[in-house]
């Protein structure tokens, strides 16, 4: 072996040359593949420096795999993937579980969910015969791709009641109630999915494989021999830059090849076509992510002078843009954006809302000492629900508008690009998220027209002997149909969106991805091109 | 000689380069996050304010058997070291008939669960642990590489004084560095216009402690990387391994244990535990129904007047609430204790990790932690005890007379303390293990 490809990193002792011969027997394919490939554009540049550019690039990745890079990154992302896989899924079965639990339980209850039509004072439902139930919240029913990315899954798996407000009576609201997550160790660190895996541990091996990939070589005077024959730089720079991809994006999906096969037999999981295009798409999201920090270890191996400055920025860099930036958008965004919190909303909707009874009985009033919360006044009703939904809609419109401007904040970063496009994928990002809290609303609003209707419909009359068996008729239709609701309700947050609707979503943040990846490579190639060597 | 070799390297890294850069990114990294976090603190500390006068008159409504509902204030420190605030229950209501239970009052965003914020206690165990790292991955590598080092060993010194003068140097650059940072800290905080952020005098004690947790964590991070530095002969080597150890122990580690230990310790879901809870609910209300039908039935046999009749009822009532609520919080207290037990577990295992330890001793510290919830819970049931029901029952008819107040009582410093003892004792551990292991390394290191 030449000087040449025993670079850098001298870790341990190196493989014999026909175990080398081996290993990189497969890469060379993949060159010459691509060597063919390459010359079928119609541009077509000296032949002399496009082989070179392979050449380069299989040095890079024989001397990887010799010291030994290699073969650790791939170690370590199949270890953290088996783990993450094994963990994550663990995690989702419970999750399902807990769903099936409550299922269950719905069917059980005639009142569950959002119908009751006879309330006692203290807020439990008495069904026709007297018996006392109590309600049961809906739950939305975890995604299996939030295996791969939790996202806002377990926000999403709040338990949800559509039904009278707590506060403002008789506005009707969707109100979330707490997480179903008890342990709350799980919220004090983010959860080791995939996606944590390919953000966090990936994006530094690629900085590793390729922070000293010029500096290193020119302190160790290899770069000024290399650049003293006729290779050109952009040859040298292009070649490190495949050299270093493949040696990183060939294992990585090997590694997740490998996490799948352990998902799909060990723990009997099945993904259905749409699914698996979702984590095709994922997988080469996830590549891209790793060309974009090698070509920003390039270019900080183009810029720095020595090799303690290239790794001291290169991890600061990581840092920043992993770490810092998506986190702090979040908080940014609310000190540009304050917005009035929960707690202030239900004040002002009370407010409202006994300003909209006050006029109801200064028109017309009753006899009654105790407010009746606008039961009493029939026109109050329905104009304090509409009051309230309108309001509620815009708070929920509110809150999500600040949170596309942290996300538009927070794109300054590959990383996050990154994490909005894989949880989008998932179907556990903020899109779904939108989706869902539409869908609540939606049937919110159906809740409100059976509502009104209700309130119209109790009318007893004391000579008529068969009033009651009436309005028992006509306020039992109305369960029906309040049943009804909720069924659909419960059909449409079992599915999420389409895929092609989650594919659509992610492809901005794909393409910033791509932008990131062309951009820093070329400002890399820029920046080697000026680069002194000596 | 001790002090002649900490006082050059001190002096050395002190004026270098490195430490200056270090320093200006940390100063800007927390100015950046002390800004942004103390927006949103305020923001806490006014829908406090707002809540505790609203609830005020709530703790009358005990009396007539609805909800009283108290608050808790936010803790100071939470401003720097946010923990588990930002989802935490700070509200808890009491109810006669039920055991006291937590309301969630925060609303979550979207992208605050996507990207947690990152707080001081990031600054420190993340950025500060890297920074100790690259002041000591090439303490004896850097030297052997440039020749220095057997030019020291060659003079009468002893390689125990060379190690201790090292360790002592990086220290010191680091303790600098940590006390400058929380200073800062704090100061900017007080200083931001409006804020009202202010420290009481048990806050200044767990200052004080997080401080000196902070330096004990970073010795340790030095120790490490002077411990490999002396394993090993190239300083490229040492810098791989010291990065692979870190990513381990700061990304992998403590957010893999939690799942983990829910694996090991398995608990009951939640839903399961509801479902138990309401059907034992079922059951009490159609014995209640019972109950007030036989009164009834009673009533009506021996003729009782109104008065009478309203004794039976109550009668029947308030016994059913207290055994409604024994019942109800026997149940949640069993599947409280399952669930304590996984995150005892989830704990023990991630403060194997020095992240994880640090994490926890910080969150305990600035009572914004797993603990502050069972404190809060624990206050609501001696006050609803000590004060409410006494109330209620001498005040049933009287609506004017005033109701007691709730007062929430900080967890003492000792407490908060003692609860995280273990994990400090185990970053001491990883001090005197990895000062040992790099004497022991370096007294076999080949100097030429």
């Amino acid at each position: 072996m030449s000087d040449l490809e025993q670079a850098n990193w001298p870790l341990l002792p190196t493989l014999s040359p026909r175990a080398t011969a081996i290993i990189v027997e497969p890469f060379r394919w993949i060159a010459a593949v691509a060597d063919l490939a390459a010359v079928i554009p119609s541009q077509r540049r000296n032949r002399v420096s496009e082989s070179q550019t392979w050449l380069i690039a299989e040095k890079e990745i024989s001397a990887n795999i010799q010291n030994l890079k290699v073969p650790a990154a791939f170690s370590l992302m199949t270890i953290l993937i088996l783990i993450s896989f094994f963990l994550m899924s663990a995690d989702y079965q419970k999750r399902l579980d807990n769903w099936s639990t409550n299922k269950a339980a719905q069917s059980d209850n005639l009142f569950s969910g959002i119908t009751s039509y006879y309330r006692t004072g203290d807020n439990r439902a008495m069904s026709m015969n007297g018996n006392a139930v109590s309600r049961q919240p809906l739950l939305r029913r975890p995604l299996p791709l939030s295996i791969f990315a939790k996202g806002l899954d377990s926000v999403m798996e709040r338990s949800v009641t559509i039904g009278d407000n707590p506060l403002v009576v008789p506005a009707t609201s969707f109100t979330f109630g707490a997480m179903q997550e008890k342990n709350r160790n799980l919220l004090l660190f983010a959860p080791p999915d995939y996606l944590y895996i390919i953000k966090i541990i990936l994006s530094l091996l690629a900085l590793f494989f390729t922070y000293d990939a010029l500096v290193g070589e020119k302190e160790m005077g290899t770069l000024k021999a290399m650049l003293s024959g006729a290779v050109p730089r952009r040859s040298v720079l292009i070649g490190k830059w495949l050299g270093a991809s493949l040696s990183l994006v060939v294992p990585f999906i090997v590694a997740t090849g490998i996490g799948f096969i352990y998902l799909l037999t060990l723990r009997h999981l099945t993904f259905d076509t749409p699914e698996t295009y979702r984590i095709l798409l994922a997988l080469a999201t996830s590549s891209l992510y790793v060309l974009v920090f090698v070509g920003l270890g390039l270019l900080i191996s183009a810029i720095t002078k020595t090799q303690k400055t290239a790794i001291a920025s290169a991890l600061s860099i990581w840092i920043l843009l992993v770490l810092v930036i998506p986190n702090m958008s979040v908080l940014i965004a609310e000190r540009m954006k304050p917005l009035p919190t929960l707690f202030e909303h239900n004040v002002q909707l009370f407010t409202q809302a006994r300003q909209i009874e006050d006029e109801a009985e200064r028109v017309s009033p009753s006899q009654f000492t105790w407010r009746g919360y606008g039961t009493i006044h029939d026109s109050a009703g329905p104009r304090i629900r509409q009051m309230v939904a309108q309001a509620d809609d815009a708070f929920v419109a509110e809150r999500l508008g600040r949170d596309r401007f942290a996300r538009t904040l927070a794109r300054l970063s590959p990383a996050s690009s990154f994490t909005y496009a894989i949880t989008d994928l998932a179907g556990t990002g903020v899109s779904e998220y939108q989706a869902y809290l539409a869908k609540l609303q939606q049937a919110r609003n159906k809740q409100i027209e059976i509502t009104n209707e209700q309130k119209n419909m109790i009318e007893l009359d004391s000579t008529d002997p068969d009033s009651q068996r009436k309005t028992n008729e006509k306020l039992k239709a109305l369960f029906d149909r309040g049943k009804q609701l909720e069924q659909e309700l419960h059909e449409s947050l079992l599915t999420p969106r389409s895929p092609m609707q989650a594919i659509s979503d992610s492809l901005p943040d794909l393409a910033l991805l791509i932008i990131w990846a062309g951009l820093l490579l070329v400002f890399a190639t820029l920046a080697f091109n000026r680069a002194d060597v000596r | 000689m001790l002090l002649d070799i900490a006082l050059k390297e001190l002096r050395e890294s002190l004026f270098s380069i490195r430490f200056l850069v270090t320093m200006a990114v940390i100063l800007l990294l927390v100015s950046a996050v002390v800004v942004a976090l103390s927006a949103d603190y305020k923001r806490q500390i006014n829908d406090y304010h707002k809540r505790v006068e609203t609830d005020r008159k709530s703790t009358a409504n005990y009396t007539a058997g609805q909800p009283a509902t108290i608050d808790r204030p936010v803790p100071a420190l939470s401003a720097l070291f946010v923990g588990l605030e930002s989802t935490a229950p700070n509200q808890i209501q009491l109810q006669p008939a039920q055991p006291p239970s937590f309301a969630q009052i925060a609303d979550v965003d979207a992208t605050e669960v996507l990207f947690p914020s990152i707080d001081l206690g990031f600054c420190i165990g993340v950025v500060l642990s890297l920074a100790a790292l690259l002041f000591s991955y090439d303490v004896i590598t850097g030297e052997k590489e440039n020749g220095s080092l057997r030019q020291i060993l060659s003079y009468p010194v002893s390689r125990a004084t060379v190690i201790l003068g090292k360790w002592m140097a990086v220290f010191a650059t680091l303790s600098i560095a940590a006390i400058v940072t929380v200073s800062y800290a704090v100061l900017l905080l007080k200083s931001i216009p409006g804020s009202p952020f202010s420290i009481g005098s048990g806050d200044w004690a767990s200052l004080g402690l997080i401080l000196l947790t902070s330096l004990i964590y970073l010795s340790g991070f030095s120790l490490l990387g002077i411990f490999v530095s002396s394993l090993v002969s190239k300083s490229a080597t040492s810098l791989a391994v010291l990065m692979l150890v870190w990513v381990i122990a700061v990304f992998v580690f403590p957010n893999v244990s939690p799942y983990l230990a829910v694996s090991i310790t398995p608990a009951p879901t939640f839903q399961e535990a509801a479902r138990k809870q309401s059907n034992v609910d079922t059951e009490l209300m159609n014995e209640l129904k019972a109950r007030h039908q036989q009164g009834a039935k009673k009533v009506l046999d021996e003729g009782m007047n109104a008065k009478q009749l309203a004794e039976v009822r109550d009668g029947i009532q308030s016994k059913w609430d207290s055994e409604h609520k024994i019942a109800m919080t026997g149940l949640e207290n069993d599947f409280q204790s399952r669930i304590n037990r996984q995150e005892q577990t989830g704990a023990r295992l991630t403060s194997v990790s020095p992240y994880g330890s640090l994490v926890y001793i910080f969150t305990s510290l600035a009572d914004s932690g797993l603990r502050s919830d069972e404190n809060f819970l624990r206050q609501a049931r001696l006050f609803e005890q000590d004060q409410l029901m006494p109330f209620a029952k001498s005040n049933s008819g009287n609506e004017n007379s005033s109701a007691p107040n709730f007062v929430y009582q900080p967890t003492p410093l000792a407490q908060r303390f003692s609860s995280v003892s273990v994990e400090l004792s185990i970053l001491l551990a990883y001090n005197l293990v990895l000062f040992f292991g790099s004497y022991l390394a370096f007294r076999r290191y080949d100097v030429r």
